[in-house]
């Protein structure tokens, strides 16, 4: 069960003009585990990111999700097949209250229209009261109760990450996208964030996690993918990407003897 | 959140809300009785243009689309009831919901081919727009517009046998559909297409990844704005007897963008409040008439610098806080 792979990229290709971000990519997320997706900033991370989610549309290749192909959906309808994300500095809807922006995740499991609505129909009065329910639950999980009717641009930058995962997963996603959870964080926030994110699988939800800081993706993966200028250069679990020469390279560029040399 | 808790104070009691509620409609009815003609219709037209600013506030409040011709939808609604009523007698009242029809068909039309368009872009495509509406009526296609003159003799609407006629029947009128217009957008705003809609103005990136299909529910707004003003172009119409494209220029389209700005976007009371300075402005300004138009620029800007979100803003918190929503 474990080993099934849910959601792949198969040989996606990226260009913005003459620039490759993402070349010839080939990524496997397997069900029920958390796989980091690192590299150095500019590697296409956040690219391939946009090219799952359908806000970019890749020049080559093809993204499968439960052996379907997502290739050409508009990202609402990627979200309606179960695919969450959340974004590096958080979307929030800023002027909206913290329920109502948790509220969105239910937006698309509800079916009121445009008549139901207006006359407030019982179906969608109850719709509306369990998008809410669903919502507050995860307000309390993520220890955002207390700011549930404040305005979202009010909150502390933690909060709004947090925030920001809430809604994501308001949306009962199968798989979640985690663009630099813990980015700005402080370490209290990040330990909460971790814990979190790694109590994740258990509750039935697949992670792509792209992340700088070492020690979370270290502590949470079980499988590593490095990038490198849009291409794949590693992939294992943390203990061999650790010590692989190539990810070293990548990041701290190569040994003694070139940088004496070029400096 | 000490601060919440003190406003929540007076403000959320229901029987003050309740009472404000019933002393501004015993205003509105007892209006027309304790006024003037000429004040009576200062009155119509608070109402008429708030019609038209509820209907552009579902576009520009509530998705915030940049929509900078909605005065063509209004002459299309004006237009429909005039031909209609005019050519083939069919009576002025009935026309009211084949003109918001009208309207909405064309902005659906209109808008089909334009609403992936953003900000300032979409802006400059339906100013055109309205141009070109306003041009289409003065060249009379097929004879049917009347041209610059417009079409005259539009016959009086009339319910259950009573002709409305006076300015106090449109009072009533344009205020009964303003009503009911307010309502059903009340209503929207408390549902998951109105949040949505909301979602889309906040962040559209945002809005799209967490599921709300942004291409319909864009032109959902606008066939609704559309229909709204359609109303409004039937009543205006009626009251007129006659309608000509001199009417519907583009300082209508931006007095209307004003009023929901004014106001503040995606507020209700805050359009009507913004309907009521727009047309009572000039009227209060008549004695220094040359210099009006500067005084409501000035205005404008104060109200932008002081007050970004409008004078009367949606306050989100405290319709949770008052338990406005289902729980």
């Amino acid at each position: 069960m474990r080993d099934e792979v849910l959601l792949e990229t198969q040989g996606i290709t990226k260009r913005f003009r003459g620039l490759v971000a993402v070349d010839k990519f080939d990524l496997a997320v397997r069900k029920g585990t958390i796989h980091s997706l690192i590299g150095p900033n500019g590697a296409g991370k956040t690219t391939v990111f946009n090219v799952i989610t359908g806000i970019y549309r890749p020049e080559d290749g093809k993204v499968v999700f439960q052996g379907q192909m997502l290739n050409g959906l508009k990202p609402h309808e990627i979200l309606a097949r179960g695919i969450a994300r959340t974004f590096q500095n958080p979307r929030l809807f800023k002027n909206m209250t913290c329920l109502e922006n948790v509220m969105a995740g239910g937006h698309v499991h509800g079916r009121a229209g445009f008549w139901a609505s207006i006359l407030r129909l019982p179906h969608q009065r109850r719709e509306e009261r369990a998008i809410q329910a669903r919502a507050e639950e995860w307000l309390r999980k993520l220890g955002l109760w207390y700011f549930r009717y404040e305005l979202a641009r009010n909150i502390p930058y933690g909060c709004q990450k947090l925030l920001e995962l809430a809604r994501a997963l308001a949306a009962q996603p199968t798989v979640l996208l985690l663009d630099e959870p813990t980015c700005g964080l402080n370490e209290s926030e990040k330990e909460t964030m971790m814990n979190f994110i790694g109590s994740l699988p258990k509750e039935g939800i697949t992670v792509l996690l792209v992340e700088h800081n070492m020690n979370v993706v270290m502590g949470l993966s079980d499988l590593i993918t490095v990038m490198n200028y849009g291409r794949k250069i590693a992939e294992g679990t943390p203990e061999e990407v650790y010590n692989n020469p190539v990810v070293i390279e990548a990041y701290l560029g190569r040994g003694e003897e070139h940088a004496i040399a070029s400096g | 959140m000490r601060w919440l808790g003190k406003r929540r104070a007076w403000c959320s009691k229901k029987w003050v809300r309740l009472a404000f509620l019933v002393v501004a409609l015993a205003l509105l009815l007892s209006f027309p009785f304790r006024a003037s003609r000429y004040w009576v219709d200062v009155g119509f037209y608070v109402g008429l243009y708030a019609l038209l600013g509820l209907g552009l506030n579902v576009i520009l409040g509530e998705v915030g689309l940049f929509n900078l011709g909605h005065a063509a939808f209004w002459a299309l609604g004006a237009y429909t009831t005039a031909i209609l009523n005019v050519r083939f007698g069919i009576p002025t009242l009935a026309l009211l919901p084949v003109s918001a029809l009208v309207a909405a068909g064309c902005a659906w039309l209109i808008s089909f081919p334009i609403i992936h368009l953003r900000g300032d872009y979409l802006c400059i495509v339906t100013i055109a727009l309205g141009e070109i509406v306003r041009l289409v009526l003065i060249n009379n296609p097929g004879g049917l517009t009347g041209g610059p003159n417009g079409v005259v003799g539009i016959a009086r609407p009339v319910i259950a046998g009573h002709v409305i006629r006076t300015p106090t029947d449109f009072y009533f009128l344009v205020w009964a559909v303003v009503a009911i217009c307010a309502l059903a957008l009340r209503q929207l705003q408390r549902s998951r297409l109105g949040r949505a809609w909301n979602y889309i103005r906040e962040d559209e990136i945002a809005a799209e990844a967490m599921g709300v299909d942004v291409r319909s529910l864009k032109l959902l707004a606008f066939v609704l704005g559309a229909a709204a003003a359609g109303l409004a172009g039937n009543i205006f119409a009626a009251k007129m007897r006659m309608v000509s494209p001199d009417s519907f220029t583009f300082i209508e389209s931006c007095l209307m963008f004003s009023i929901v700005l004014l106001g503040g976007m995606g507020s209700i009371p805050g359009t009507i409040l913004g309907a009521a300075l727009v047309v009572l402005f000039p009227e209060i300004f008549r004695p220094v008439a040359q210099y009006r138009l500067l005084f409501f620029g000035l205005a404008l800007a104060a109200t932008m610098y002081f007050r970004p979100g409008g004078l009367w803003p949606r306050r989100r918190t405290m319709e949770f806080l008052m338990g406005q929503v289902e729980r």
